[in-house]
């Protein structure tokens, strides 16, 4: 009797860590974009910076709202919009808003996307944020994110108000017609309505780590 | 319009005829065997890009490409594909004829519309739809495989729609890569707003590259996924929708 509780047992924690197994979220699969209103999740995740400090969203968030923006080295979406992020990101960590840039690629598939040339490229262009290493990109899936750049905008309340690219032109900024993300920081810190809170723009794929 | 061919120069012969496309999705309500978001969803069990190799990942694949071949079974009871037998074809257009007499790969500027509309010309019973780009590393490592699908199953059906999302400036590098890859035929280079090309393509396209859409031969929507696939994926998805058996190669 009791074997056969025990086999019983044995097969339902199977059952269940199978079941358990399969609807998992792990590294490198995609979970659906994070929902208008959410909170930031993974928020305490401590995060390496490039000052070698450690920082979690938590750590970072401001008074007024927190700016998340899923970035990377190698991407040419990336590099077109550098500037943008550094100039954006400075400027509103000025106003009350926290930012964090954060690296989520597996450097192993592009070297370039390495702690080191994070460290450069933060000094390079001078962003006063952290740009930190997601080391698991445990966070980027927590937040469904697929690609570089990307950004999600909580308010003050923590809650996402704005999510997706940073304005409609990245090669061409003196081209740029609508600038989505500054065009939502300031209708956020106005206390409006943002114009436009969901946006795309073409950019590269995260490289998530096959698992952790 | 400029045609790129191996080097800019003027768009040969007429005008491409334009067909106003009002929704892309418009029939696809009650077409689309499985919706996208079940597609994104089990994306990673279904991709083979990643070597994870353990015993419950090839489990949990195998039990998620069951169930999506199953549903997809019995959509396509519902709704067979029609292999189209008359029109025009990409085989056909001036550009594609330049290229066979050597010019080299043909990259013409598309918008999104344009794009849809190739994929409703009539002749195809499978079109395939792939955004990439030179830097984008896994549309690189996929290329190779789209470009035999091509070969296999180009006489059978099956149409191949290359569109390139590299900044203007980037055009010779495409060139040289698709010359790389052996492209004789008419390719793409995405032109306009990200936004309005992502979206008009797919809602819950997100961007990120590569993105891979299979169109039945009435251009109704049957696949969609933004990450590496290989060849193993893309042909029972393109067979799936020719509605043949895997192994009819040739």
């Amino acid at each position: 009797m009791r074997t056969t509780y025990r086999i019983g047992g044995i097969a339902l924690a199977a059952v269940l860590a199978v079941s358990t197994w399969l609807s998992a979220p792990r590294a490198g699969e995609q979970q659906a974009a994070l929902e208008f209103g959410a909170r930031p999740p993974q928020s305490t995740v401590k995060m390496q910076n490039v000052d070698d400090k450690s920082f979690s969203i938590a750590d970072v968030a401001g008074k007024k709202g927190t700016l998340v923006i899923f970035s990377c080295n190698a991407c040419p979406w990336v590099k077109a919009w550098e500037d943008r992020i550094a100039s954006v990101g400075n400027a509103y960590q000025d106003r009350g808003v926290g930012v964090i840039a954060i690296n989520s690629n597996d450097p192993e598939q592009n070297s370039e996307d390495s702690f080191e040339v994070m460290k450069q490229r933060a000094k390079e262009k001078g962003f006063a944020f952290p740009y930190v290493v997601d080391m698991t990109s445990e966070v980027a899936a927590a937040f469904g994110a697929t690609r570089t750049p990307e950004i999600f905008l909580f308010d003050g309340n923590n809650e996402l108000v704005y999510h997706g690219a940073i304005d409609d032109n990245a090669k061409e900024p003196e081209k740029v017609a609508d600038e989505y993300l500054v065009d939502a920081l300031e209708a956020m810190l106005a206390g409006k309505p943002i114009p436009m809170r969901q946006t795309k723009a073409i950019g590269c794929s995260i490289k998530f780590r096959e698992s952790t | 319009m400029v045609n790129y061919i191996g080097s800019k120069v003027g768009r040969q012969g007429p005008p491409l005829p334009r067909v106003s496309i009002l929704s892309p999705f418009a029939d696809r309500a009650d077409s689309t065997p499985i919706p996208a978001r079940t597609v994104q969803r089990h994306r990673e069990a279904l991709d083979c890009s990643g070597p994870p190799g353990s015993i419950m990942h090839t489990l949990h694949r195998n039990i998620m490409e069951t169930l999506l071949v199953a549903a997809s079974g019995i959509a396509m009871l519902a709704c067979a594909p029609h292999p189209g037998n008359a029109g025009p074809s990409l085989e056909e257009t001036p550009a594609l004829t330049e290229a066979k007499q050597g010019a080299g790969p043909a990259v013409e500027p598309a918008s999104a519309e344009d794009i849809l509309r190739e994929v409703r010309a009539p002749g195809a019973g499978a079109v395939l739809v792939n955004i990439w780009a030179t830097w984008c590393m896994p549309c690189r490592e996929e290329f190779p495989d789209l470009v035999r699908m091509r070969r296999d199953y180009g006489d059978q059906g099956f149409r191949l729609i290359l569109v390139s999302a590299d900044f203007d400036s980037e055009m010779p590098e495409v060139l040289r890569f698709l010359n790389e890859q052996g492209v004789d035929f008419r390719t793409y280079i995405k032109t306009g707003k990200d936004m309005e090309f992502i979206n008009s393509l797919h809602e819950d396209w997100t961007g990120a590259l590569p993105a891979t859409f299979i169109y039945d031969g009435e251009g109704r929507l049957k696949h969609f996924w933004q990450e590496k696939a290989n060849y193993a994926t893309f042909e029972q998805r393109v067979l799936e929708v020719l509605n043949k058996p895997a192994g009819t190669r040739g």
